[in-house]
């Protein structure tokens, strides 16, 4: 499977509102690679992982996204997601009410439409999140209620091992988040790609996230396109000197 | 004889082309059979939890329950109002100085079925009083709690969700009136309403004169899911005293957009979100009632997917 | 220990001084209907108005007072003349005006606003009219400023008619009956399509006659596309008896027309000001209310908002300050009808030496409403604790797309605060009174300068030997 294209996206435009935040993005991503993408604070990263999942807050002016030789730009989000498409939020939600266990399983019956056997759910979920050096209460608790930032982040990475995407977009996953805390996620991720062997969007500024992992390619994002691509070493040479020696 | 009486009524009224200053319900009282009945929780004593269970009456039925709390007692009420025919049960409490004392309520008629529940409850210095408030099942459900916050520091919280169905309508009235120093109050209102399902709530925090330093909150949260609901929300602060905070605050609509996008993002469609966001004001209180048992009979009717079925 | 508030009598002294009553005919005080027929002869009404006005009086006979908010106990209709009539014809240039009455608006600023900042303004002293002009290059345009007595008469009458009391009928409520029968003067306004008026006009409401009532009808048509800024300012000298002003404001805000209503509401503190205040808005329209309420012994002033046409909007921005011997219940209604409609109310209110002040709103989402947004923010302050405010809002949601958001706050002036001015030089009477001036911006900053700067100047007078 590997080098078959996964994702690519072609001189994507998206605005919010009136205002267009992406002037004409080209990406592709291949079947279990591993891709960074970094830049400064404010040029676009976190709108091109809402426009690939499909936010609706999101337009899609021009250009064409396509995932698995498909194009989804008119897809709704749950069809996206079902089609193996994962985002891990920058600021995931607090649901009360409905617990991390149970959102995670509806999550699963509706991505294979069957009743899961609740033993091999339960089972499933414990040892990921033994994984994950989370707390098996916590399956319990309701959704990201009271749960502390790295806590957050490790329920999202939780949700993306049990429902084993195709594509991950981790958006600043990393940021906010102790050095144990990012050491675990990493672990996770590094997981994900081991099992499943999926592939992987990391949005980050730092390079604390990807010390376990192998780099496959790497994009500098400023004002809304992509200025630079090139492969890990594109990354160290960002971590050494900043943005603006590139 | 049966008898148009008006309940739930708020303490102060508005317009009545609102049709919110009372609630109007046909009852017959004479018929009724009575019962009453009491309760100590002993002075300085963790008692043991009691259990109320209203099910399955004949006719009419006007069960009271009058519960004295002593001085630094602690206790817990697991009560459950089912059944096919009009009830009424009244919780009298009256805590001592120091009394901790939680209700927890599953207020569940059936389609044919009435509930009428009250609870009159005053509160003694330091005291604190839990109520929390499970309404579902199918037939309508007029709610009306008094809670008096007589003595300086005594603390009232307020959990209710609820989830109103087909027809139903939920009528919820709640009154924290403050006269101590330092007394709190906090209400919060959550649930949704599907089918055509009618909601009611009316909170109202009182700051009587002399209760200075104290902090009343009324939060609500309505998710209206069908197109025939009716949602209707009065909350009243009434204010008396210089030195206090009262706050309300209510949102009411439908699931928001981040919401929806959290759960699409995972895969799941608007109808299973919005059937999974229904129960989970209703799931919330289980989980916070931290009692096994409640809980089990409180999903076992519900027809709710528990993680205990297969 | 903090210090208590103690009361003392403020300086109204502009307000307050009471002309004597030259007037050329006042009615006996109470309601029969040979009063009624006895003010439509002197007022020499179309036939269906004598009629309407009859017919008026009877529903007011029928209808009980109303059984919430304020006690209106003190109020006898038996001792409330419905119309005093001043001595002088209606003028359109202030030479001509008397003396005395000229006197009242002089000090009251209503002539130098004219001159600087208005296009037109009415001046209305006890039961009518005394005054009414408008800038000639705004005339031009089409707009028509006039009192209503004489546009139900003259050109406009078909439209008076068609518009008179239909939004508040006189079934809606006892007073609004009680207008019907009474009413008299008042001001007609027709803003042509597509005319912008960039400055206000605005009308001056005066009450000299001790026991009196007054009974102004104002209809204001802004036609589609065209925009209005109207200011409506009232006031009286204080009686020791009570006085009653009980008029009724229609504005039809026509399809992408835009109205901006504001008043500053200074009535003496023997008044009951029940004023009936309605909008109709249709598709795109807009209807702003700015709304300062200092003045009146009891107020209860709602005005609300009809939102037909789909993407109409309301927004209402209100301030209401209580003081000793004060009852103002304040607040507004909305009704959304159309598809995408929108209400935001901010309202603010202050109580102090044992005023009461009551937000009371209503917001009414219906079915047809879909995706209505409506969002409502009251913030409450309580002085001292003699005082009581009340909040009481009502929601009736029956769309399910409906967004609707509701906040309220009550409190008082945080000590912190006031400790952080007094440590910049302030006395803690100039510290109180400028937070309490901060409190009231949202409707301060929503006005002209001059009315801003007026609103103040009562609200500083209001805070006045408040530290004891």
């Amino acid at each position: 499977m590997k080098n078959n294209s996964l994702l690519k996206i072609t001189g994507l435009h998206v605005s919010v509102g009136d205002k267009e935040i992406l002037h004409g993005v080209d990406l592709t991503v291949n079947n279990d690679e591993t891709h960074v993408l970094m830049g400064p604070n404010g040029t676009g990263k976190s709108t091109l992982g809402y426009a690939i999942t499909g936010n609706p807050a999101y337009t899609v002016t021009e250009g064409d996204i396509v995932f698995g030789g498909e194009s989804i730009v008119d897809m709704p989000v749950n069809e996206r997601a079902k089609k193996g498409i994962f985002l891990s939020f920058q600021n995931p939600l607090e649901v009360p009410g409905v617990t991390l266990s149970s959102f995670i399983r509806s999550a699963l019956e509706q991505k294979t439409k069957t009743r899961l056997r609740l033993w091999d759910f339960k089972k499933k979920l414990a040892e990921t999140m033994k994984l994950l050096d989370m707390d098996e209460s916590y399956a319990d608790r309701d959704l990201n209620v009271g749960f502390s930032g790295g806590e957050k982040k490790k329920a999202e990475i939780l949700q993306m091992l049990m429902l084993e995407p195709k594509l991950a977009i981790l958006d600043e996953t990393d940021s906010g988040l102790d050095v144990d805390a990012v050491r675990t996620v990493s672990q996770g991720v590094k997981l994900y790609r081991e099992r499943v062997h999926g592939s992987l969007l990391i949005i980050t500024h730092s390079t604390r996230i990807l010390e376990a992992l192998t780099v496959d390619a790497a994009h500098v994002m400023e004002n809304g396109v992509i200025v630079k691509n090139g492969g890990a070493e594109l990354v160290e040479k960002i971590n050494e000197k900043g943005f603006s020696a590139i | 004889m049966t008898k148009n009486i008006l309940i739930d009524k708020l303490p102060t009224k508005t317009w009545n082309f609102l049709k919110v200053n009372s609630a109007e319900i046909q009852w017959d009282s004479e018929g009724a059979v009575k019962t009453e009945e009491n309760i100590c929780f002993k002075s300085g004593e963790k008692a043991e939890p009691v259990r109320l269970d209203n099910s399955g009456a004949e006719g009419y039925t006007e069960r009271v329950v009058n519960v004295t709390a002593q001085k630094a007692s602690k206790g817990v009420i697991f009560e459950i109002c089912r059944g096919d025919k009009p009830l009424l049960s009244r919780v009298n409490i009256d805590l001592d100085d120091g009394a901790e004392v939680k209700l927890v309520m599953l207020l569940e008629p059936s389609e044919s079925g009435l509930v009428r529940h009250e609870v009159r409850a005053e509160c003694g210095a330091n005291s604190h009083i839990h109520i929390m408030t499970i309404m579902i099942g199918g037939g309508d459900i007029y709610s009306d709690d008094n809670v008096t916050l007589r003595g300086d520091g005594a603390r009232f919280d307020a959990d209710t969700a609820y989830l109103g169905r087909n027809s139903q309508t939920i009528d919820y009235n709640i009154v924290a009136a403050h006269f101590g120093k330092k007394t709190e109050s906090l209400i919060t209102v959550n649930g949704a309403l599907t089918d055509s399902a009618k909601k009611v709530f009316r909170g109202t925090i009182d700051f009587k004169k002399g209760s200075a330093d104290s902090v009343g909150s009324e939060n609500e949260t309505v998710l209206m899911l069908g197109d025939d609901v009716v949602n209707k929300t009065v909350p009243l602060i009434l204010c008396a005293e210089e030195n206090v905070e009262g706050t309300h605050g209510a949102t009411i609509g439908e699931l928001d957009a981040d919401t929806m996008f959290y759960f699409e993002s995972r895969g799941i469609d608007r109808e299973t979100a919005e059937k999974i966001m229904a129960y989970a004001a209703v799931e919330r209180l289980i989980h916070m009632a931290e009692d096994g048992e409640f809980a089990a009979e409180a999903e076992k009717t519900m027809g709710l997917k528990t993680d205990t079925e297969e | 220990m903090k210090e208590k508030s103690q009361v003392m009598d403020i300086d109204r002294s502009i307000y307050d001084i009471k002309d004597v009553e030259n007037d050329a005919y006042r009615i006996k005080s109470g309601l029969t209907p040979e009063i009624i027929e006895k003010i439509s002869k002197e007022k020499n009404d179309p036939i269906w108005m004598q009629q309407f006005r009859l017919q008026s009086l009877q529903i007011y006979n029928e209808i009980p007072t109303p059984d919430w908010g304020p006690s209106l106990e003190g109020l006898d209709m038996d001792n409330i003349a419905t119309y005093v009539r001043p001595n002088t014809k209606m003028q359109n240039n202030w030479k001509n005006v008397p003396q005395d009455i000229k006197n009242t608006f002089e000090r009251l600023g209503i002539p130098q606003a004219e001159r600087k900042s208005l296009a037109g303004v009415g001046a209305q002293y006890d039961s009518e009219l005394v005054y009414h002009n408008v800038r000639s290059e705004v005339a031009q345009e089409g707009v028509v400023y006039m009192d209503i007595e004489s546009a139900m008469k003259g050109e406009y009458a078909d439209m008076v008619r068609k518009y008179f009391m239909k939004l508040v009928t006189p079934r809606d409520h006892k007073f609004a009956a009680l207008h019907g029968a009474v009413w008299s003067g008042g001001s007609f306004v027709y803003v042509p399509k597509g005319v912008q008026l960039s400055i206000p006009l605005q009308s001056y409401f005066r009450l000299n006659a001790k026991g009196a009532g007054q009974f102004e009808h104002t209809l204001i048509i802004v036609d589609e596309g065209a925009s209005l800024h109207f200011i409506e300012g009232c006031s009286a000298p204080k009686y020791n008896v009570a006085n009653l002003h009980a008029g009724c404001v229609e504005l039809y805000v026509k399809k992408n027309a835009r109205l901006r209503y504001s008043t500053i509401e200074n009535w003496s503190k023997n008044m009951y000001n029940l004023n009936t205040k309605r909008a109709l808005v249709e598709e795109g329209g807009t209807i702003e209310w700015v709304s300062g309420s200092f003045g009146s012994h009891i107020g209860c002033l709602y005005p609300m908002s009809i939102l037909k046409g789909d993407n109409s909007k309301m927004e209402f921005t209100g301030v209401t300050f209580a003081g000793s011997g004060q009852n103002l219940d304040t607040g507004a209604k909305v009704v959304h009808v159309g598809k995408n409609t929108s209400s935001f109310m901010n309202t603010r209110s202050i109580s102090k030496s044992g005023g009461i002040s009551t937000f009371r709103s209503s917001v009414v989402v219906e079915k047809s409403a879909k995706n209505a947004k409506s969002s409502v923010s009251c913030q409450s302050l309580m002085l001292d604790s003699e005082s009581r405010s009340d909040t009481i809002p009502a929601m009736d949601i029956r769309t399910k797309d409906a967004a609707i958001g509701h906040e309220a706050k009550i409190g008082s002036i945080s000590g912190d605060a006031v400790f952080y001015l007094m440590s910049r030089g302030m006395t803690e009477e100039d510290a109180r009174a400028l937070i309490v001036s901060g409190f009231a911006d949202n409707v301060s900053k929503e006005l002209p300068v001059e009315y801003a700067v007026e609103m103040n100047n009562l609200i500083r007078l209001e805070m006045k030997g408040s530290i004891g």
